[in-house]
């Protein structure tokens, strides 16, 4: 139990209680949609995933499908607006772009975000095998930098893509943008590139979206990052995401650290950023 | 364990995962000698080199010792837990009931087929299960009745719901893999499905109790 509020989380926790009806507002600020070639995927679709958030008391999810991740981007786009379109409330999402196809980055984001009501950017340049620091992905940092929003972008350590060091220059070449580094890193030594990359960078974010992170990584993470950078994120529906909630939950964190890192930083993010505004696309 | 309400574990020691089994397993036993909530899971080799000492040997000191449960990691210490490399060490675990876990990262799936199809008396238990193995996995728990799941890193989703619908509750068993990793997700994936708390007890002790209740860790069969 909290000294300070005395919530109880691990009694809220065992008792199955949905976060946010016991007043922790839950966002998953790394989630995607639909099956996916790889693995089996029971129900992964937006119907399922919602009343998934309800039960586990999830008030939203930023997400970005399965298949803007790569396999057919501007089809993507397409199923993650639509289902941001059936819930409105609940889902909110990224846009992501091909850099193979550097000619249509630009024009690929602007009908995201102005005709399909995307808002915010996720990248994967695993999946699509292009680097960060590559001159197509120069679009996005504008693109991101001129709609004040934010970008999340897979990284793991030690890939030729997207480790955790490779988004220094970035953020410091676009003060104004969020980098939130996925999976901060990915592995032990990952994690230790991403916390020294948010150390050097205040506008570099980390998310805890990892199968496997212990929760001695978790308390490193947000002790080292401070808990106002450090965001809540699942991989849903790849992963079951009361994994994540019980991790977080669990931890010897404080009652204030692990309220900001569920849901209170992203949901300063997207006000701040007016995310949500129709301006943003985000009404449509 | 005290702080999260967890009253029992099965355990097994690091340094027989990284260093030498038997060294981790007189380790184990001076770990938790006295103590009532921890119970003993060894880790095994093949008895081919001896570091085991022979096959009576090992398990009249398991019986003598209570261990009804034993790991192996045959991938890190190289060798095939397969009839060729452990046929006779799998024979005698399987004629007396054993609790055998195994890290799902330490054999190919068809080994742990082709050991479900050989040995269905042992109690095969997978750990650090992967939200990537959902098809081989679904298959061979369709196939194996003898196989089961920890649910400390059964991360996937959904899983919980898909395994009680298609096998039941008696497949799945609470797992947490402390210290490597935390009891918190998987408490937590307990308290929210959505199922009856019979099914809850199953998988919370119940299933690992009878198990272990099975294994006959005598000659004589003795329980």
């Amino acid at each position: 139990v909290s000294e300070r509020t005395g919530f109880d989380w691990l009694g809220t926790i065992k008792a199955g209680t949905p976060l946010n009806q016991a007043g922790v507002n839950v966002i998953d600020a790394h989630a995607h949609l639909g099956p996916y070639f790889n693995f089996y995927i029971p129900r992964p679709d937006a119907d399922t995933m919602v009343a998934v958030m309800d039960r586990l008391g999830m008030n939203k999810a930023c997400i970005c499908s399965i298949p803007a991740c790569g396999a057919d981007v501007p089809r993507g786009n397409e199923m993650t607006a639509a289902a941001v379109r059936a819930y409105p409330d609940r889902l909110i999402g990224y846009a992501s772009v091909n850099p193979h196809y550097p000619e249509r980055v630009q024009a690929e984001l602007a009908r995201s975000f102005d005709e399909l009501g995307l808002t915010m950017i996720k990248l994967h340049p695993t999946i699509v095998e292009y680097p960060v620091s590559g001159p197509a992905y120069e679009p996005v940092w504008r693109f991101a930098s001129e709609r004040h929003t934010i970008v999340l972008s897979h990284t793991w350590a030690g890939t030729p893509t997207c480790s955790p060091k490779h988004f220094e220059p970035l953020a410091k070449a676009y003060p104004d943008v969020i980098f939130v580094l996925g999976h901060s890193g990915g592995t032990p030594a990952g994690y230790v590139e991403a916390i020294d990359a948010a150390g050097k960078y205040a506008n570099i974010y980390l998310d805890l979206c990892r199968s496997d992170m212990s929760r001695t990584w978790v308390e490193r993470i947000v002790n080292q990052v401070g808990a106002e950078r450090v965001l809540w994120g699942t991989d849903f529906p790849f992963i079951e995401p009361s994994y994540l909630i019980g991790r977080l939950a669990c931890t010897t964190l404080s009652d204030r650290a692990k309220r900001q890192v569920f849901g209170d930083n992203m949901a300063r993010l997207l006000e701040e950023r007016d995310i949500l505004s129709p301006t943003k696309g985000g009404a449509l | 364990m005290a702080r999260l309400g967890i009253d029992r574990a099965l355990v097994s020691h690091t340094l027989a995962q990284s260093y030498d089994p038997a060294h981790g397993n007189r380790a184990l036993r001076e770990a938790i000698a006295g103590d009532a909530q921890l119970y003993p899971c060894w880790t095994l080799l093949p008895l081919s080199c001896g570091e085991m000492g022979t096959l009576d040997e090992l398990t009249g000191q398991m019986a003598a010792e209570g261990v009804r449960a034993v790991r192996f990691y045959p991938r890190d210490h190289t060798y095939a837990l397969d009839k060729w490399q452990c046929g006779d060490l799998l024979d005698a675990l399987a004629e007396r009931r054993y609790v055998v876990l195994l890290d799902l990262d330490q054999i190919e799936m068809s080994g742990i087929e082709a050991i479900c199809h050989a040995w269905p008396d042992l109690a095969l238990v997978l750990t650090k299960t992967s939200y990537r193995q959902t098809r081989p996995l679904l298959a061979l728990l369709q196939g194996h009745k003898n196989l089961y799941c920890d649910l400390s890193l059964f991360i996937m989703y959904l899983g919980v719901e898909e395994v009680l619908s298609r096998f039941g509750s008696e497949r799945l068993l609470f797992g947490t893999g402390l210290p490597l990793c935390d009891p918190g997700g998987p408490i937590a994936r307990l308290a929210y499905t959505d199922a009856p708390q019979a099914d809850i007890d199953a998988m919370s002790h119940a299933n690992l109790e009878r198990l272990l209740a099975q294994v006959r860790l005598g000659k004589e069969g003795r329980s």
